[in-house]
């Protein structure tokens, strides 16, 4: 069984892969913010963007775990043909993999990310979590190749992700300037001015808001 | 009475020895201490002046910032309850989801150093994967045990409470008798309590290692863990005692030591700004925060030390007590 450990390079664009996925979720929910030309919709689409980013969060991990308990891999393990076994052999229970996903995930990273590091220094190829999850990441056939195509496509996607999202606040910058200037003069006038004196002033710039 | 300084040597040796352990003394660090070990406290003194920005400034800002205010206002208006009812429950699933994690992750961490230290005793190799079965297998133990151990402690404290303010009461018409009551009742309160939290520390101290070594169930545990903590009061008490100097000790003369070594290349690098008035240059900024993610890791890292100090000295007088006085026969299974 030894050389059918998946080794840290492999695992490395598995986990490359996961993480463009993960990104690339968030990014498409970006583009709502990036998108928003008045200032109404740039406070919707945050609201929006706020709530999506906790679940999308909480959420990637527990689809990790699920598919590492089903089908014994992330996305992007199925995709490099890398498979995370428990001791025994078998699939990792549902609340084994939310272990390694969660604390076993935080342990390794707790430190420099030296429990990732291991991988590289271990003979069973497991890093920290791998080893406190009580599993092994093996490679019956690998897909490197599939690998390497599959990872340009998600980087081609978040390229042309950022590429939308960077456009889309450009058009609006006007916008922003405008919002950063007002901002800044009336934090400006604000403590310039003795609280006593302070009044209400200026109505609401129409210009926000088309 | 055991020679304490023996104690500290040998888990001084033994956390030498098994380098495996700083792991474990990592996690709770961070999660199991709630940032108790942190040798970077804000100053009390720092917090009050939070309390110090005049009151006026929140409505004066609401009248500068009314622009603002209104399209805030005109927006929150407009947003239906269904996406405010999401976001609520979004954001309570990832509190409830952290609070779990790191519930757990105590919970591991501390059954899987005792038992990495049991280990480490009886001259066994000690690493991750030895170590964490136990860690899972007392976890679930561990965690009823805090909530118990917890209501306990806050029943303790309701319970003097409530005694003194009944009889405080009940002294109605008494005016002489109150007075003497408040006070006389007051210090009385306070020493029990003073008793009651030591008594606790040392019973979480012991039940904690009879669940994780010893199989105990967790109300057995505290039963066990009290009688314990009774018959062997002034030997735990100074090993808490030393634990607390020791942790000081170290943590300070770290914190010295660090700010010696990183203050002055940072001070030397800031200074020239400093005198023309500028703010730094980026490169020295990017320095400065270099030096400071050092310095927040060997912090980390002596915090770890300070817990395995802990853990190694609490683990060999739980052994005196247990295993020598009480003979470790009762089978709590």
């Amino acid at each position: 069984m030894e050389n059918k450990y998946a080794s840290a390079q492999l695992r490395f664009l598995g986990g490359l892969i996961d993480w463009l996925i993960r990104l690339g979720g968030m990014l498409l929910i970006l583009l709502r913010v990036s998108q928003a030309s008045d200032l109404l919709e740039i406070y919707d689409s945050l609201l929006y963007l706020m709530t999506f980013y906790l679940l999308w969060g909480m959420g990637s991990w527990l689809m990790q775990a699920y598919l590492i308990s089903r089908f014994g891999g992330s996305m992007g393990n199925m995709l490099i043909g890398v498979k995370v076994i428990s001791e025994r052999g078998a699939n990792l229970t549902f609340w084994r993999a939310v272990f390694r996903s969660t604390i076993g995930a935080l342990v390794s990273s707790m430190f420099l990310y030296l429990g990732y590091v291991w991988i590289l220094v271990d003979q069973k190829r497991q890093g920290w979590h791998d080893q406190i999850s009580q599993n092994f990441v093996i490679c019956p056939k690998p897909k490197t190749l599939l690998g390497l195509v599959s990872l340009t496509v998600f980087l081609l996607l978040n390229i042309y992700l950022v590429n939308l999202n960077i456009s889309g606040f450009r058009r609006n910058q006007e916008l922003y300037k405008t919002l950063i200037r007002d901002l800044k003069s009336d934090i400006q006038e604000f403590s310039d001015t003795p609280p006593s004196d302070l009044q209400i002033e200026g109505d609401l710039p129409i210009s926000y808001l088309h | 009475m055991p020679d304490f300084t023996e104690i500290v040597k040998r888990t001084y040796y033994l956390i030498k020895k098994n380098k495996w352990l700083f792991v474990y003394g990592l996690v709770l660090a961070t999660v199991a201490s709630g940032g108790s070990y942190s040798n970077l406290r804000i100053p009390s003194d720092s917090l009050k002046d939070w309390e110090k920005v005049p009151e006026e400034i929140p409505q004066e800002a609401t009248k500068v910032l009314g622009v603002f205010t209104s399209t805030f206002t005109e927006w929150l208006g407009s947003v239906t309850w269904q996406s405010w009812f999401i976001l609520v429950l979004s954001i309570i699933s990832v509190l409830l989801v952290s609070v779990v994690i790191r519930i757990v992750m105590t919970g591991w961490a501390k059954g899987a150093l005792i038992a990495g230290f049991d280990k480490a005793y009886k001259d066994q190799s000690v690493d991750l994967r030895n170590t964490t079965k136990s860690g899972f297998a007392s976890a679930k133990s561990l965690i009823i045990f805090s909530v118990l151990a917890g209501l306990i402690g806050v029943g303790i404290v309701m319970g003097l409470v409530l005694l003194w303010l009944i009889v405080f009461l009940v002294l109605g018409n008494w005016e002489t008798l109150r007075i003497i009551w408040a006070i006389a009742g007051g210090i009385a309160g306070a020493f029990t309590l003073i008793y009651s939290i030591i008594l606790l520390t040392m019973i979480n101290v012991y039940a904690e290692r009879l669940i994780v070594l010893h199989g105990f169930q967790p109300m057995t545990a505290w039963k066990k863990a009290l009688s314990l903590s009774r018959n062997n009061f002034l030997m735990t008490f100074l090993m808490g005692l030393i634990n607390s100097i020791l942790g000081s000790a170290i943590g300070c003369v770290s914190v010295l030591i660090m700010l010696v070594i990183f203050g002055i290349p940072a001070f030397i690098v800031v200074l020239p700004s400093i005198t023309a008035q500028k703010l730094p240059s980026i490169p020295a900024i990017i320095f400065l925060v270099f030096l400071f993610i050092i310095f927040a890791y060997l912090n980390f890292l002596v915090q770890a030390v300070i817990v395995l100090f802990k853990y190694g000295n609490w683990g060999q007088i739980f052994e005196i007590a247990y295993v020598k006085v009480e003979g470790g026969k009762i089978d709590g299974k």
